[in-house]
């Protein structure tokens, strides 16, 4: 800013419209010292040319807010810092940060170290009883806060603790007195101990289910595995919680033993079960009544011993997520199916995911592997369902999965009905119920960007003994360092692709200016039955029309643009090519950084002007603007 | 053609839209603007008005807001109007199993649009403190969350000198409230907070919690 532009900012606000000048001071201060004044002996006097009498700079400020907005404000807030910015400035605020029915949180992280002491002793301690959370994050953070400070009954409202990074024998100690808290639900611990061999995690879960009033609870520790044999719970008192995630390797038989504790568990999350030496005790003593979710994260014990166990604890289930690495026997479709039908009625999602990885000298045959996983699972059972078979091919690794339908590809809106003209709804149901129709053989292939994916000769070899087995219907690439060639490559060899997604428009070599030549294309132009191309990160109008030339079927287009100023220009080229190349296209969607209302009226006086469409309709959601139109 | 997209002035064409009416909304100085059901469902205040009035064509009368105010958060309002609702807090089909639910609110979560929209209002004009007024007062919660987050935000870390100059926040007349002999013995170490002995702030609001 320059003075020019400051004075003018401030004589906006100004009657007189000028700027106070030196004199303007100095006459008056001449004339107090004078003899004209001689009864004056001190005031404060206003000399600013009437601004602060100008009605337009009354100003709104932070007290003219009301306590509640104040108390929104404050929870956001961690409790050591609303201490540390709003003590003491004046009665009205301290009345508000010491009330005793406003809780605090706090949470004190590594950095917070020095102040600790400080802390403890003007705010945690002297607040105790109006905590409400408490997360300590680094060791030697918790050593010292527990020199300072004793959690004890006086933390009557403490709800969620959370403490990241201790060792064993201080949890031991700490849980003992978080016995005598009455309001806590939530316990997140994460261990960090050198000495993974003498984790006696068997002495920490009882004291964990002791607590009178627990809800969610979260134990976490890596390392290798451990031994830990906890006693059936025989008499024991059970604990109250509802929601458990074990985020550490447990067996079955662990697991079996800890869930005694627990009759009121609706959901179990456990992150890596292991095989065991030991047979899986079948114990049907064990009632679950309100498990409705269970996650696994890992699973690498035998499926027959899972088979087991699960029938015990699934008949209320409703959501079942399972990650299994590399165990083929977890591949069978009709044990699967028995498994539902028998033993979990109420089951709604179904989430099956299963790895294999294979380093890079093997060279497997994957057509037996696809063969297991593809021709299982697809019988009418599955199909019932809309539970989706996909297949992700990485170098390294191969990835299946079975997952609940997604709405993605048709990229609706839930709410876009409500804008829609009453004309265009019919057509919008047909593209539904079309989509219905097709379900049963989607099947995705998906080109990930990770440390499993390079795209060398191997990997596309490779690809290319998967996709002679499957008839995939979708393929979605999310990796930057495809070209346009590897690209036309792949789509040759996928003549049943339906929809693609791109996450990044393929790199335009040189020699693309002649690509159009090539065989590759000349075939993908032939045959393909690309209806649904997702575009990302588009730069350049060649690059639509590249995709444009090549999907002359393209009923659906959907593209991301890197900045709002193309966009005119691209919706012109793609009205001008649908008169020529694309016919079909009804529905098409813009994301760009900005979609305002300025730019869906910009698109409206585009469209308007190349006279190619009529009766369309525009819808924005979010940063996302898109066209309808009827055929 | 028609687009049905946007409120306010762009009503053009046909707008037979299935959403139906068009709500107008007056501001205290007295300018009208015209919005549609999706940006009345975000106020509970007006929608109630709405339901309440059952209006037609007479503009509902905000007389909290000014239009410099009203016309952003009408901005803001038409932006959010087909956000995905938040889903339906019911344990058995939350997806994330590892969610702690007594997690502490975040503030570092605010959405880059609502980031730059809420830069236009600040402290010194005291625009922002009228956003947020005016959000409560609307009770559009989405909108008054940014503003308090936004404050949270400039606040965090800042000692409560700073905080008082930052906000221009007013001392207690000397003798009174913190600055009461009793109130100072009961804060060891701390320092009274009126400026001089000749400095006269407003006085403090009546204390909010006797009340």
């Amino acid at each position: 800013m320059t003075i020019e532009e400051m004075n003018e900012k401030c004589m906006e606000g100004s009657c007189l419209k000028r700027i106070g000048q030196a004199e303007d001071i100095a006459n008056l201060i001449v004339f107090v010292i004078s003899d004209l004044c001689p009864f004056m002996t001190g005031a404060n006097l206003v000399v600013d040319g009437a601004r602060s009498s100008d009605e337009s700079t009354s100003y709104t400020c932070l007290e003219d807010l009301s306590n509640e907005v104040l108390y929104e404000i404050l929870e956001n807030l961690d409790g050591c810092d609303i201490y540390k910015s709003f003590s003491n400035l004046n009665n009205r605020l301290q009345t508000l940060i010491t009330s005793s029915s406003f809780l605090l949180q706090i949470k004190l992280v590594p950095e917070s170290k020095h102040l600790l002491e400080d802390h403890c002793q003007h705010v945690i301690i002297p607040n105790s009883h109006r905590i409400r959370s408490l997360h300590l994050h680094g060791q030697s953070l918790i050593d010292t806060f527990f020199n300072h400070c004793i959690i004890d009954s006086s933390f009557h409202r403490l709800q969620s603790i959370r403490l990241n990074g201790l060792k064993v024998e201080k949890l031991l100690i700490i849980l003992f007195y978080l016995k005598s808290l009455p309001r806590l639900f939530t316990l997140t611990i994460f261990i960090n101990d050198e000495n993974y061999d003498d984790l006696h995690l068997e002495n920490i879960y009882p004291l964990i289910f002791s607590l009178p009033t627990l809800k969610y609870s979260k134990l976490s520790t890596p390392g290798s595995a451990f031994r830990m044999n906890i006693t059936h719970a025989m008499n024991k008192t059970f604990s109250t919680i509802e929601y458990l995630v074990i985020d550490h390797y447990c067996t079955l038989n662990e697991l079996n033993s800890i869930l005694h504790y627990t009759p009121q568990l609706r959901r179990l999350s456990c992150n890596r079960v292991i095989g065991s030496d030991e047979k899986f005790k079948e114990d049907l003593s064990m009632k679950l009544p309100h498990l409705k979710c269970i996650r696994f994260g890992e699973i690498w014990a035998a499926f027959d011993e899972f088979e087991v166990f699960i029938k015990e604890i699934s008949s209320q289930l409703q959501i079942l997520r399972i990650h299994i690495c590399s165990k083929k026997d977890y591949l069978n479709g009709n044990l699967w199916e028995q498994l539902i039908k028998k033993y979990m009625p109420q089951l709604k999602t179904f989430d099956f995911h299963f790895d294999q990885y294979f380093g890079d000298e093997c060279e497997i045959d994957l057509s037996d592997l696809l063969d297991e996983f593809i021709n299982r699972f697809n019988s009418p059972f599955w199909i019932e369902r809309k539970w989706i078979r996909e297949l992700q091919v990485l170098s390294r690794k191969i990835f299946f999965s079975i997952h609940p339908y997604r709405e993605e590809w048709i990229g609706r809106h839930e709410h876009m009905n409500t804008d829609t003209y009453s004309k265009q709804n019919s057509m919008e149901d047909n593209y539904i119920s079309n989509q219905e129709k097709t379900d049963h053989r989607i099947m995705e292939l998906t080109i990930g960007n990770n440390e499993y994916t390079t795209l060398n000769r191997r990997y596309i070899k490779r690809l290319k003994s998967a996709v002679k087995a499957i008839q995939f219907t979708h393929l979605d690439i999310d990796n930057d360092g495809m070209s346009i060639k590897m690209l036309l490559d792949i789509l040759s060899l996928l003549p049943n692709i339906e929809s693609l997604k791109l996450s990044f428009i393929p790199i335009l070599q040189l020699e693309s200016v002649f690509i159009e030549d090539t065989k590759n294309y000349q075939s993908v132009l032939a045959f393909n039955k690309l209806t649904k191309v997702k575009l990302g990160q588009v730069t350049e109008e060649q690059q639509i029309q590249f995709f444009i030339n090549l999907c002359p079927h393209i009923e659906y287009l959907e593209v991301e643009c890197m900045s709002n100023t193309g966009v005119p220009s691209l919706m012109k080229l793609i009205s001008m090519n649908r008169r020529t190349r694309i016919p079909n296209l009804c529905y098409l969607c813009f994301i760009i950084p900005i979609a305002d209302e300025n730019m869906v009226r910009t698109l409206a006086m585009t469209i308007d002007s190349e006279t190619v469409i009529d009766n369309y309709t525009i819808q924005r959601s979010g940063n996302k603007i898109s066209i309808q139109w009827t055929l | 053609m028609a687009t049905t997209a946007e409120a306010s002035n762009t009503t053009t064409g046909n707008t037979e839209t299935a959403t139906g009416k068009m709500i107008k909304i007056q501001s205290n100085d007295g300018q009208i603007f015209e919005v549609d059901q999706g940006v009345v469902e975000q106020s509970s205040t007006i929608k109630t008005l709405s339901d309440l009035m059952d209006v037609g064509d007479v503009p509902i009368p905000l007389p909290n807001v000014k239009a410099s105010i009203l016309g952003p958060i009408v901005d803001f309002c038409n932006h959010h109007k087909n956000d995905q609702k938040p889903e339906p807090i019911d344990e058995d089909d939350d997806d994330d199993p590892n969610k702690d639910i007594y997690e502490p609110k975040r503030s570092d979560d605010i959405c880059e649009w609502d980031l730059n929209f809420i830069k236009q209002f600040t402290v010194p004009e005291g625009t922002l403190f009228d956003i947020i007024m005016a959000a409560n007062y609307l009770g559009i919660k989405t909108l008054l969350a940014v503003g308090c987050k936004t404050i949270a935000n400039m606040v965090r870390g800042k000692s409560s000198t700073e905080v008082r100059e930052m906000f221009n926040i007013s001392y207690d007349p000397p003798g009174e409230g913190i600055n009461a002999p009793n109130a100072i013995e009961g804060q060891a170490g701390t320092v009274p907070t009126t400026q001089d002995a000749n400095a006269t702030g407003p006085s403090p609001q009546p204390d909010p919690m006797n009340q």
